[in-house]
């Protein structure tokens, strides 16, 4: 199989389909399955991951229990469950009643909470009615969302936020990432006016694997600019302007994620240029933070900033690449740096200016 | 009427020195009644202990009519087996990677117990762990299956528990396209 069949991903658009997250809702305590809907980062090999932040939808209660299964139905349902999600996509093959087994939300929740139990897997995905997708996206991670829903509530959906940020990469193919990530249970909260109940707002911090809850969740980053790890810390940019209209407008400015000790985070000052949508990526620039800008109008250039103290958000310009004298076809409007691990810097692709190294450039410069 | 001991049944007789009688009486679906003691029956089921907590316990013999007496005696076995055995660390560790089997794997005697059973009688067996909420035992025959499961194809599988294949063609491949993601080759 190519990888442009990665579900999910579409290798064309270099877009992440919604799917289907398979979470808990805790209703008194005890926790219901539902459905919600989330845009799922998936790593294909070829592809930048990218975080998002999307809306959930939790579909009703979920969860409702079927009409009354055969004993040997019930014998299968305790079988299957077990099994690792995988394996119970493709023994949708047996027989319909195998299938249609597999399709109930009882099943998906029992799957979920034995998997949740045995520290197995991750978020169950269920697509089209399909369990599946533990291998995918994040395996680690396990999301319970606990939106208390108000008793009787005729809200067919509440909503949340979840932020979700690795740094890892997953192998989408293989999926067996060893390390796995407990994700705290979070608590119900007070129910809000607005209706919103409760979030995920979860990252990983790396060196222990844990996932901190963050309140207030951090601005979602922005969806095009992917983020970049330096030493320890994540930094990505948020837009400033959280207007709907706007969502694609470049940002102004770099939040920092210390994520080894604390939770917390900072609104850094992106270098000049960057509040008029000009920042087109962040990266890691001789062992800073780096910034690619566009030039001002009427310069085919992008301008490499570093980042010098975090103290104090001060920029200086490293590099002014004039990308119409490597090859016409990288205007400024077309190109945009991304980080690449075999490149430790941008300039060094810059200078090995071989063929070898253009190809690589090539990579690193896509379209926008 | 046949009354089944189980071998432990004695030691633990005793062990469990209390007023009251320490075994439950337990009444299969065709009539049978069989013995087990108290305390392995409310560890190991949680229907159990909730009757025996309830007090809805039968001296006569607790009824269990959704049980046939192959499977109970299975079951009485399994708890007088269980009550010998040493208790292990139960708890299932949270080190288990992600891809392999999210079960606590059985132990040597767990898996004589299922190793000899029919497929019919480790069906019922699985029914009545469910019915009675007997987890572990849940576990271990329900990995007795999956083991049986490994590796096979979804025809084989149909083959090994004779299970008809009810598909057309034409929603097999739709199905297999749906689950793209599932038929990768690793």
């Amino acid at each position: 199989m190519s990888k442009a069949h990665v579900p999910g991903y579409s290798a064309a658009t270099r877009e992440h389909k919604l799917a289907r997250l398979f979470c808990f809702v805790c209703d008194g305590g005890v926790p219901v399955a539902t459905r919600c809907e989330v845009l799922v980062l998936l790593l294909d090999p070829s592809a930048h991951w990218r975080p998002s932040v999307q809306r959930l939808r939790i579909q009703g209660e979920g969860g409702r229990l079927p009409q009354r299964a055969s004993p040997l139905a019930m014998a299968w349902s305790e079988v299957l469950r077990r099994l690792p999600a995988r394996s119970i996509a493709r023994l949708n093959l047996v027989c319909r009643d195998w299938h249609a087994l597999i399709s109930t939300d009882r099943f998906l929740r029992s799957h979920a909470v034995h998997a949740e139990l045995n520290g197995a897997s991750a978020i169950m995905f269920a697509d089209c009615n399909y369990i599946g997708h533990a291998t995918i996206g994040f395996p680690w991670i396990r999301v319970r969302l606990l939106p208390a829903l108000p008793c009787g509530a005729t809200q067919a959906y509440a909503t949340t936020y979840a932020t979700l940020l690795a740094r890892r990469r997953v192998r989408v193919r293989h999926g067996h990432e060893q390390a796995q990530a407990r994700l705290p249970l979070l608590q119900p909260q007070e129910p809000r006016d607005t209706g919103v109940q409760a979030g995920v707002r979860l990252v990983q911090n790396i060196r222990d694997g844990a996932w901190c809850l963050v309140d207030p969740p951090p601005p979602g980053p922005v969806a095009n600019v992917p983020p970049v790890d330096i030493d320890g810390k994540l930094f990505w940019t948020v837009d400033m302007m959280p207007s709907s209209d706007h969502q694609d407008r470049q940002t102004p400015a770099t939040r920092s994620w210390p994520w080894i000790h604390t939770c917390d985070f900072d609104v850094l000052k992106g270098p000049p240029g960057s509040c008029d949508g000009r920042l087109v990526s962040v990266l890691r620039l001789r062992g800073a933070l780096g910034a690619a800008v566009h030039a001002r109008q009427g310069f085919n250039t992008l301008e490499m900033w570093a980042m010098r103290g975090y103290g104090d958000g001060s920029w200086c310009m490293e590099y002014s690449v004039d990308l119409g004298k490597h090859s016409p076809e990288y205007s400024r409007h077309t190109t945009v740096p991304l980080k690449k691990k075999t490149l430790t810097s941008f300039d060094q692709c810059m200078y090995e200016h071989t063929r070898k190294v253009l190809t690589s450039l090539q990579w690193e410069l896509r379209c926008i | 009427m046949e009354v089944d001991k189980g071998k432990g049944e004695a030691e633990e007789t005793r062990k469990v020195a209390e007023a009251d009688r320490d075994t439950v009486t337990l009444k299969s679906s065709d009539g049978k009644l069989f013995e087990v003691s108290k305390e392995a029956a409310a560890r190991l089921s949680t229907v159990l202990a909730g009757m025996i907590a309830g007090g809805s316990i039968d001296d006569n013999g607790t009824d269990l009519k959704q049980i046939g007496s192959e499977a109970l005696e299975n079951v009485v076995d399994y708890c007088n087996k269980h009550a010998n055995s040493i208790p292990s660390a139960a708890l299932i560790s949270s080190s288990i990677s992600f891809n392999t089997a999210p079960f606590k794997e059985p132990e040597e005697w767990e898996r004589k117990f299922v190793d000899r059973l029919s497929h019919d009688a480790l069906f019922d067996l699985v029914e009545a762990a469910n019915f009675l909420g007997m987890e572990r035992l849940l576990d271990v025959t329900c990995h007795k299956i999956s083991e049986m499961m490994k590796g096979k194809s979804p025809d084989q599988i149909r083959e090994v528990f004779n299970i008809k294949n009810d598909y057309t063609k034409e929603e097999l491949e739709e199905i297999r396209q749906e689950l793209a993601w599932a038929f990768y080759d690793d």
